[in-house]
């Protein structure tokens, strides 16, 4: 009565305890160097999903252009609306931009559009509309910042380019790259000689399901479709 | 048996034993386990109210595996089930923190945390939940929850001696983790250029998608400490995992870990981030530290919550008479709270009515735009201004590697100065000129300032496409008054920057560019 029970030994279990956590040691560990690996050899890091879990490529570069994302419907009336905004209010994940701002490759912003016109009352919708907005980053300087360093005043101006146009089933009649990567591509057109060089040696058939970056896709059968939002 | 085992063996798998089989109390990981979990349910509980939008098929699912080219690899769940399992979530949370059933309550937290990330790859998944996913499932595999928690409270009262001192492999485990991600980040640096410049982080301090951060503000004027900064991090991220397992060195290394991360806040504007890796450091905590902490005089108070040798334990638990079976401890006590709490998370997210499409105005009409809003953000394309390719237009006498080690304005006849010019990537190859200007006394601008006048000097340089800055070197001599002059930059034709800087009196009078 006077000694406190203790957990009963488990007789033959030590052993097998031991091995299976050897086995888990060296298992784990050797995820986490594989992973280190395929990074440091920039190979198979994105082949599956479970490999965002073991790749530690936490800065992956900024450029020198801030940018958001405008959503907007055009109704039958030539009227309107904002998406990015929904009237129920919007989710700020990490500081005070909405979530459809951290979408780099455009892939689920329609969607994000759809969902609100899914959940409000409207007139009906001819069009879906996902803009960028760019500005050169140093714009971004408080204005006490930005007059000890320069001695212009700061002026702002936005570049807008349309990404995606959507029709309201979520069909996409339009794509095109970001401003970012425009601007990039606009340097090799820029060579004359290079401009040339890539213009007759362009193939004579297009080459089906390769979109030429920065001009429209094409409408109808080729025309991709994301996810519409599902009925519950 | 086990020294028999031992010097079978020889000294390598001695030490291996010693690594990941030594014994402790594992108050690091108790203190994790408690810390981690509390940190993670800010961002649960800022989510809960969009929990339907954000992880249900009745809103805008956006799964990180359909970015990996793998749509289906995860069930997309019903409202209903979305919400009750998010609420589940943040439920585990708080049990992992309090401790009970703890190693259900981490198991259970971390498989949620992981199938809600995969949900949402744009406002729930970063590294830092997947690192904190790593830290809950090796916290689950540990014992961390027999010390300071519900589940030891009710061992006592059931008058049953745990045996706390465990093997420390899981926390060698955390800890080597941490090694990986730091040597991971290294590599990340190595691979992305203009890193050991500065200049990509310049560029995220320029950059308000997190929050405030008035330090980077400020830092955005001086690259050179920048750059400095990230040969340091590059350095420390790479020997980490060397020598945080040396006694000398351990307390070093997680010291400037502590304050680099701590300076992310103010530098970065970021906060979860920092706080879950600050949290998680806790498991670098051996026995003997937290010990040795407490012995300090401003933590002599908490000595007595340190369960020190199995006799505490056992005079705490004979103290007490032992509850039936079957009461606040037992499994189907558990789930049961678990399940009402889910349930309730449902119910009350469903009379909180999230999207308002219920209510007597229901749904919501959507917000218009103003017309011409849509008209200058649908306008045909425009090309970049010449001013918007500039970055910055910097004068100063010293260099360092790139950099200007300073900014100044003011020279004295004879020095020589550096008109720096720092282009905003991508740009197209670049003619620019700079000219030296006398200022127009009496003629100021509609501020009152100075405006150039004269041109008394002009120079002019091609920039390539993969250059970021370059330089005009100018020394003053014969020839140049006393007084204030100007540096006017110009690109196509097209002034972008000018920069205002005087002239002391001296002996030498002119100026002239290299």
């Amino acid at each position: 009565m006077g000694q406190p029970a203790v957990n009963p030994p488990r007789e033959g279990t030590g052993s097998m305890k031991r091995i299976l956590s050897v086995a888990f040691i060296v298992c784990y560990v050797s995820a986490l160097t594989y992973g280190n690996v395929c990074h440091l050899l920039r190979h198979g890091t994105v082949s599956h999903t479970m490999m965002y879990m073991i790749v530690w490529d936490m800065f992956c570069g900024w450029s020198a252009y801030d940018s958001r994302v405008h959503l907007i419907a055009e109704g039958e009336s030539e009227t309107y609306y904002d998406l990015s905004h929904p009237p129920w209010g919007e989710l700020h994940a990490f500081g005070y931009i909405s979530r459809e701002n951290y979408d780099p490759f455009n892939s689920h912003t329609g969607t994000i559009g759809l969902n609100v016109l899914k959940h409000t009352r409207h007139e009906p919708i001819t069009r879906i509309l996902v803009i960028e907005e760019s500005w050169p980053k140093k714009l971004n300087l408080p204005d006490a910042i930005w007059n000890l360093r320069y001695d212009n005043p700061k002026d702002r101006h936005s570049y807008f380019r349309v990404r995606t146009i959507l029709l309201p089933d979520g069909t996409i009649t339009k794509q095109q790259d970001s401003f970012l990567s425009c601007q990039a591509r606009k340097l090799s057109t820029a060579n004359p000689r290079l401009a040339q060089d890539a213009f007759s040696g362009r193939p004579l058939f297009l080459n089906e399901g390769n979109g030429e970056i920065g001009r429209d896709l094409p409408v109808g059968p080729g025309a991709s479709r994301i996810s519409a939002p599902s009925a519950q | 048996m086990a020294a028999t085992s031992e010097a079978l063996n020889g000294r390598s798998e001695s030490g291996f034993n010693k690594f990941f089989f030594a014994r402790e109390i594992p108050y690091g990981m108790a203190l994790a386990r408690i810390s981690l979990p509390l940190v993670l349910l800010v961002d649960i509980v800022r989510r809960w109210g969009f929990s339907r939008e954000i992880y249900s098929t009745d809103g805008a699912i956006a799964t990180l595996h359909a970015n990996f080219g793998q749509p289906d690899l995860l069930p997309e769940l019903p409202a209903p089930a979305a919400v009750g399992l998010f609420t589940l979530l943040g439920a585990l949370l708080v049990t992992s923190a309090l401790g009970w059933r703890t190693r259900l309550s981490l198991f259970g937290a971390c498989g949620l945390y992981v199938y809600f990330s995969f949900m949402d790859c744009l406002s729930t998944v970063t590294k830092y939940t997947v690192i904190a996913q790593h830290v809950l499932f090796l916290l689950a595999l540990s014992n961390c929850g027999e010390l300071w928690s519900v589940d030891a409270w009710i061992a006592r009262r059931r008058g049953i001696r745990l045996d706390l001192r465990a093997p420390i492999w899981p926390q060698r485990l955390v800890q080597i983790l941490f090694g990986m991600i730091y040597f991971g980040a290294g590599i990340t640096k190595m691979h992305t250029e203009g890193f050991f410049t500065g200049d990509q982080l310049v560029f995220w301090m320029m950059t308000y998608i997190n929050n405030e951060h008035p330090l980077g503000d400020h830092l955005t004027r001086y690259p050179l400490i920048v750059s400095i900064s990230c040969y340091t991090t590059f350095i420390w991220e790479i020997v980490f995992i060397f020598t945080v397992f040396q006694q000398r060195l351990r307390w070093w290394m997680l010291a400037i870990g502590t304050i680099f991360h701590i300076m992310t806040v103010f530098t970065l504007g970021l906060i979860i981030f920092p706080v879950v890796i600050t949290a998680s450091y806790l498991v670098f905590l051996s026995e003997e530290d937290v010990k040795k902490i407490v012995g300090w005089r401003p933590f002599r108070g908490l000595a007595r919550y340190l369960v020190d040798a199995p006799e505490a334990a056992g005079q705490s638990a004979v103290s007490r008479p032992a509850p039936a079976r079957g009461a606040f401890g037992s499994f189907a006590v558990f789930a049961m709270t678990m399940a009402v709490i889910s349930f309730a998370g449902i119910e009350c997210e469903y009379l909180l009515d999230h999207y308002k499409t219920r209510g007597p105005g229901g749904p919501l009409p959507l917000l218009e735009i103003a017309r011409e809003d849509v008209e200058r953000m649908l306008a045909p394309e425009q090309p970049l201004r010449q001013s918007d390719k500039l970055m910055a237009f910097d004068m100063g006498s010293v260099l360092v590697g790139e950099h200007l080690a300073s900014h100044r304005t003011q020279y004295h006849p004879g020095e020589r100065f550096v008109a720096q010019v720092s282009l905003n990537p991508p740009h197209e190859d670049m003619w620019l000129e700079c000219s030296m200007c006398e200022s127009m006394p009496g003629e100021d601008d509609e501020e009152g300032r100075l405006v150039p006048g004269r041109i008394l000097y002009k120079t002019g340089l091609i920039m390539l496409r993969e250059s970021f800055r370059t330089n005009f070197l100018f020394t003053i001599d014969n020839g140049i008054a006393p007084g204030e002059y100007f540096l006017k930059l110009y690109s196509a034709n097209e002034e972008v920057a000018r920069k205002r800087f005087t002239v002391l009196p001296g002996k030498i009078r002119a100026a002239s560019a290299d």
